[in-house]
């Protein structure tokens, strides 16, 4: 009966990710969510009524941590990509039928240095190399990713017989 | 045939003496304990339209969706349960306590790019159900608890009344007929009742418009329940000095004391579902519904049966093959009813006022999957349940107010929760006021105490209907501290 319950559970929470309901869940290859990035609902819990309160209930968690290296492909590439695989194409360097890994250079984790992410990736005709480096917009002064984040300190009755 | 009248003659037997289910019992597990949480306490339990830390997923588990941190959280209760008992206008105070964990809890909210997915489990202790009564007085009627047990009679084959309790101490005739016995004897007693309801919860919400959340909590419940009763009938005034309780036994002259102890122990096990959805409006309000579908509670239950009288310094006890034969164990199901909760806050400049009505419908509890009692028993007992229990709406409001210059917020609520049963006055619902206040220490360590006191009355009868009745003015003192930190 239980596992029957937690199948019903899972199958619910699946459906409403599925069928594209409002929320969109950050997945490894598109960008990880900033402030900026992100859209977000409306909070409740105003900073000058509420002073540090605010943070605690209203910046999420994801903001005040480095973004984890992702590939971030545009799609039109990632395609070019995949349809040299099908045809079996040759790669222009690396061992002959491996796909071209993309080179990826990522800085330092660290809060207090905004990391830079350089792609080179081949584009489908081999004839040009394109070159790519994208600097994350970090948040300034008081956003949670900035290093002063403040966040980053941190029966009846008695057992007789009734009738 | 024989064998057949055995049986019955066991049933009969057993349904007198053995602790028959109640609907005391239905309502030990259906009706709502105090909760976890001590922010969700201290604003007295208002915290459906709220629910956005991890006592959520006991309120409102779609409110986990309102939570952007990872949360882990604790808590710490003490629970403190008086009793001022009235027996025969004679009043005896009593208390017990109990200290126990109160919930500990995690909360992962995913990284989204829009709205909001957030996963929690919990362990959350949800109802104590410790209590404690304690009565004397003297009954001046012509009735008592060995008349009472003597009515276990067996009148197949005109066999008169023996195998009860009274002929086994040597209280009755040999027919088994309490023939000397009359009332006018002190009856007095204690109870100590000890345990809680606990569950594991497992939630889940999502944001599935801007502002509009769903969720739902999976509970896997367990617990124990102790329940231990002495009872004592002593012949105070002397008036069975100088006559045999059994005639043509001298030496049950001098009869002073009946005694019976019945200890009951549960383990109770079982899961249930309850759904939820919140919506804000802006920073100005939050709406609340849950849906608490019944829950279904299976009870493996051991009754221990012992008792002796007294005869100045001599004692008959009952033997151990007769002790056996009073005791039994059986396993039965308690299905609550379906809880409907409504509610709404509102967020003024600091300030947030929150309530909230719950409809329970009492009558809709069950006992259900009789094992070594008899169906027909559960029938009746269901079909007393639907006649004197009632739908009720119980009624929790609560306000909290932030100092922002110095992160303590301060809380104030007050529950009511109406009688079960049908035609009960007010003050039989059971009522309390919850106060509270919070700190946050480095944005991320927030402590929370909160104190509930309730009070309420009820009654319980040792035997019959309304014959030595036990009028109880209950007051209890719950102290909650939570800890929860929030990277």
């Amino acid at each position: 009966m239980i596992m029957k319950a937690l199948k019903l559970l899972a199958f619910g929470i699946i459906m409403f990710a599925m069928q594209g309901c409002y929320t969109v869940i950050w997945t490894p290859d598109v960008a990880f969510p900033t402030k900026e990035r992100s859209e977000n609902s409306d909070s409740y819990y105003d900073e000058p009524y509420y002073g540090e309160y605010y943070p605690y209930y209203e910046l999420p968690w994801w903001y005040s941590i480095a973004p984890p290296p992702s590939l971030i492909i545009p799609a039109s590439e990632r395609t070019a990509q995949e349809t040299k695989l099908r045809n079996g194409s040759t790669p222009d360097r690396g061992t002959p039928n491996r796909p071209e890994q993309p080179i990826i250079n990522v800085g330092n984790p660290s809060r207090d240095q905004t990391p830079t992410t350089t792609q080179t990736t081949t584009t489908d005709d081999n004839s040009s190399t394109k070159s790519e480096s994208t600097t994350p917009q970090r948040e300034k002064g008081n956003s949670s990713n900035s290093r002063d984040t403040r966040n980053n300190d941190g029966s009846r009755s008695s057992d007789t017989p009734r009738r | 045939m024989k064998v057949l009248k055995v049986f019955f003659l066991t049933i009969f037997i057993f349904s007198a003496i053995s602790q028959s289910q109640t609907i005391t019992d239905a309502l030990r597990v259906s009706e709502s304990g105090l909760g976890v949480g001590a922010r969700a306490l201290g604003m007295g339990n208002a915290f459906t339209g709220i629910s956005d830390d991890a006592s959520a997923m006991y309120f409102n588990p779609a409110g986990l969706g309102l939570i952007k941190r990872l949360e882990v959280a604790g808590g710490l209760d003490y629970f403190n349960y008086g009793n001022d008992a009235t027996l025969f206008n004679n009043k005896t105070n009593y208390t017990s306590s109990a200290t126990n964990f109160n919930q500990i809890s995690f909360v992962f909210p995913f990284p989204t790019l829009r709205g909001s997915m957030v996963f929690g489990m919990a362990y959350n202790k949800s109802k104590d159900l410790t209590s404690a009564l304690k009565f004397s007085g003297f009954n001046i009627g012509s009735h008592s608890m060995i008349q009472y047990l003597e009515e276990v009679k067996t009148p197949f084959d005109n066999q008169s009344y023996q195998y009860s309790v009274p002929y086994d101490l040597l209280l009755s005739n040999d027919t088994g007929k309490v023939s000397v016995i009359n009332g006018k004897l002190n009856q007095s007693g204690t109870t100590l009742q000890e345990g809680g309801l606990e569950s594991w919860t497992f939630s889940g919400s999502m944001e599935v418009s801007k502002n509009l959340y769903v969720g739902g909590s999976l509970n896997v419940n367990s617990g124990t329940f102790n329940g231990n009763r002495e009872y004592f009938e002593d012949d105070s005034k002397g008036i069975y000095t100088n006559v045999e309780t059994a005639p043509g036994i001298p030496s049950t002259k001098n009869f002073t004391t009946f005694y019976r102890n019945d200890i009951l122990d549960w383990e109770i096990s079982g899961w249930d579902l309850k759904l939820g959805t919140i919506y804000q409006l802006s920073k100005l309000a939050r709406f609340g519904v849950t849906i608490q579908l019944p829950k279904t509670f299976s009870i493996k239950e051991t009754y221990t049966f012992d008792a002796y009288s007294k005869f100045g310094n001599t004692v008959v006890n009952l033997s151990s093959d007769l002790k056996d034969s009073y005791s039994d164990k059986v396993e039965y199901d308690i299905t609550t009813p379906f809880v409907l909760t409504g509610a709404a806050s509102v967020n003024v400049k600091g300030l947030i006022l929150s309530g909230e009505a719950t409809l329970t419908d009492y009558s809709q509890t069950e006992f259900s999957n009789a094992k070594g009692i008899s169906e027909s028993y559960f029938a009746s007992l269901n079909k007393d349940m639907k006649e004197l229990l009632r739908a009720v709406a119980a009624i929790n409001v609560g306000a909290e107010y932030t100092i922002p210059q110095v992160g303590v917020r301060v809380r104030g609520g007050f529950i009511s929760q109406p009688s079960p049963y049908k035609g009960d006055p007010s003050d039989f619902g059971k009522k309390y006021f919850t106060g509270g206040i919070g700190f946050l220490a480095d944005e991320t360590f927030a402590i929370d105490v909160a104190y509930a006191h309730g009070w309420w009355k009820t009654y319980g009868d040792n035997y019959g209907t309304n014959l030595s009745r036990v009028t109880q003015d209950i007051s209890t003192d719950k102290m909650l501290v939570t800890f929860s930190y929030r990277f």
